[in-house]
């Protein structure tokens, strides 16, 4: 338990920076988004033409489904959305999508925007892990 | 920048936000069997705004330091990463924040992308510690510590299912970017005022607050509320005349009213900022949500003051005289109506689910 707790804290504090603020790097040579964060750039194998880049709080929906049966933790959000989202960079993240009330107002495409909440709360005594989630524009 | 003269003090940015639900005090009056129109119109209040599952006074602090970001920036993405790297200070006012040990302002830093280089705290001082963060903003800034500082007044409160409280307790926050460059609204000065009255109070891991009834009002916020607001008067040497518009702390939609009328404010000067009607007592956030609102109104030349009422008891009072850049600023964030127009109501059930009410484990 102790173990598992040590791992939540550093894959917290590792992603928080992507989780938070969308930070994630821009290749100054091949003109390539990396989200989160890469120590080399996937394409050109190197780290030299890499800068820090925070991403727009904006995209598109791509696709979304809704979870019925959430995993365990999430048991209180349940039923919820959640959707892949194409950034305005081209990065596509996965994330819950907040406030569907009328699903048949979902569109491939539409407009989303990213806003800050809690993703997960570790039992009473532990972590939040804290990040973004997509809402739609209509 | 030590060598320089000390320039005008004020707001550069600003941001409010406001949580989707609402829950109606008719709907809380259902399930205490209370008279609900009777409860509305005691408390002249008839909705109050409730966080999502996923929302608490850090995420609130986001959304409206990211809005007090976007105004501040003046619409160009590049000033902003410049005005974060001078933003040396921020504080979080607020009387529950989500860790009793871990600081909420550290990741709101994080997360506007103020960090490293800054200094941050979080304060309480009941419905005042919103106001409290400011003044230790202004303190800075005044002293050319530093060059920008954030202050947040935010809370998702609690009240006692059946309690009076739980007809008013919300959720809300508002954030001000002080600085001395493109000001929104210029400083006049502030004024304190402080004393140990017990009229509300929560232990430490006491899951409500407890309050003194109707202890709360004479001795606590009126005396505190009009001595802060006359020695700040009286200390710029001005009048209630001299003021367009004005902000209380509004822990009922009566109590800010009656205040007024005591200092001979007309209605209409405090009207905008009674928010309170709305979305509740947001606590720390109430009279800078208030104020927030003023601002989206306010036309330029404008003087407004702005008092806030922490129990325990305190008052803070500023003067702050708008200037021509409110005009190209207010629109680059959504105004305080954006988020008071777009809610989602709630009953009961879905409420008590929403404030940790129903155990899972
Ligand atoms: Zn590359």
């Amino acid at each position: 338990m102790i173990i598992m707790t040590r791992k939540l804290v550093a894959e917290n504090w590792r992603l928080e920076k992507a989780r938070y603020a969308l930070v994630g790097n821009f290749c100054k040579k091949c003109l390539g988004y990396h989200f989160p964060k890469k120590q080399l750039c996937l394409r050109c194998k190197t780290s030299e033409h890499l800068e820090e880049y925070k991403f727009k709080h904006e995209g598109k929906l791509l696709e979304w489904t809704k979870i019925y049966d959430p995993a365990k933790g999430f048991d209180f959000a349940g039923p919820y959305y959640y959707c892949i989202v194409e950034l305005e960079e081209g990065i596509k993240i996965t994330t819950q999508l907040k406030y569907v009330t009328d699903e048949g107002r979902l569109k491939y495409g539409m407009k989303v925007k990213l806003v800050f909440r809690r993703l997960f709360s570790h039992g009473n005594e532990g972590l939040n892990t804290y990040g973004f989630k997509a809402v739609p524009v209509y | 920048m030590s060598s320089k003269e000390i320039k005008d003090i004020g707001i550069v940015g600003y941001g409010v936000y406001i949580p989707k639900y609402r829950i109606s005090v008719d709907e809380i009056a259902k399930m205490w069997h209370d008279n609900g129109p009777m409860m509305a119109k005691t408390l002249n209040v008839t909705e109050k705004s409730v966080p999502d599952l996923d929302e608490d006074t850090i995420t609130i602090s986001v959304m409206a330091a990211r809005n007090a970001l976007a105004r501040a920036d003046r619409g160009d993405n590049t000033k902003n990463n410049e005005l974060l790297s001078k933003l040396g200070a921020i504080y979080v006012g607020s009387e529950s924040h989500p860790y009793a040990v871990k600081p909420s302002a550290v990741t709101v830093g994080e997360a506007i992308g103020a960090t490293p280089v800054m200094t941050a705290a979080d304060i309480e001082f009941a419905c005042k510690a919103g106001t409290a963060g400011l003044q230790n903003v202004i303190g800075l800034v005044k002293s050319q510590e530093i060059e920008y500082g954030l202050a947040i007044g935010t809370d998702c409160a609690q009240g006692r299912p059946g309690d009076q409280l739980e007809y008013t307790a919300g959720a809300g926050g508002a954030a001000f970017i002080m600085g001395t460059e493109n000001i929104i609204a210029k400083l006049e000065g502030m004024y304190s005022f402080t004393t140990d009255t017990p009229d509300f109070w929560r232990r430490e891991h006491a899951r409500y607050p407890s309050h003194a009834g109707r202890f709360t009002g004479q001795p606590s916020y009126f005396r505190h509320t009009l001595s802060a607001t006359k020695g700040l008067l009286e200390k710029l040497d001005l009048s209630i005349d001299d003021f367009d518009r004005v902000s209380f702390h509004q822990p009922n939609g009566r109590f800010p009213i009656a205040a007024a009328k005591r200092l001979s404010i007309p209605y209409e000067k405090l009207e905008d900022s009674l928010c309170v009607t709305k979305i509740g007592n947001t606590y720390s956030a109430a009279s800078m949500v208030g104020f927030a609102r003023q601002l989206d109104m306010a036309e330029p030349g404008e003087r407004i003051l702005i008092c806030s009422y922490g129990s325990g008891a305190g008052s803070d009072a500023f003067s702050f005289v708008v200037t021509e850049e409110i005009i190209s600023r207010r629109n680059l964030a959504p105004v305080t109506d954006d988020y008071i127009e777009d809610k989602a109501m709630l009953s009961y059930a879905h409420y008590a689910k929403h404030r940790g009410k129903i155990m899972m484990s």
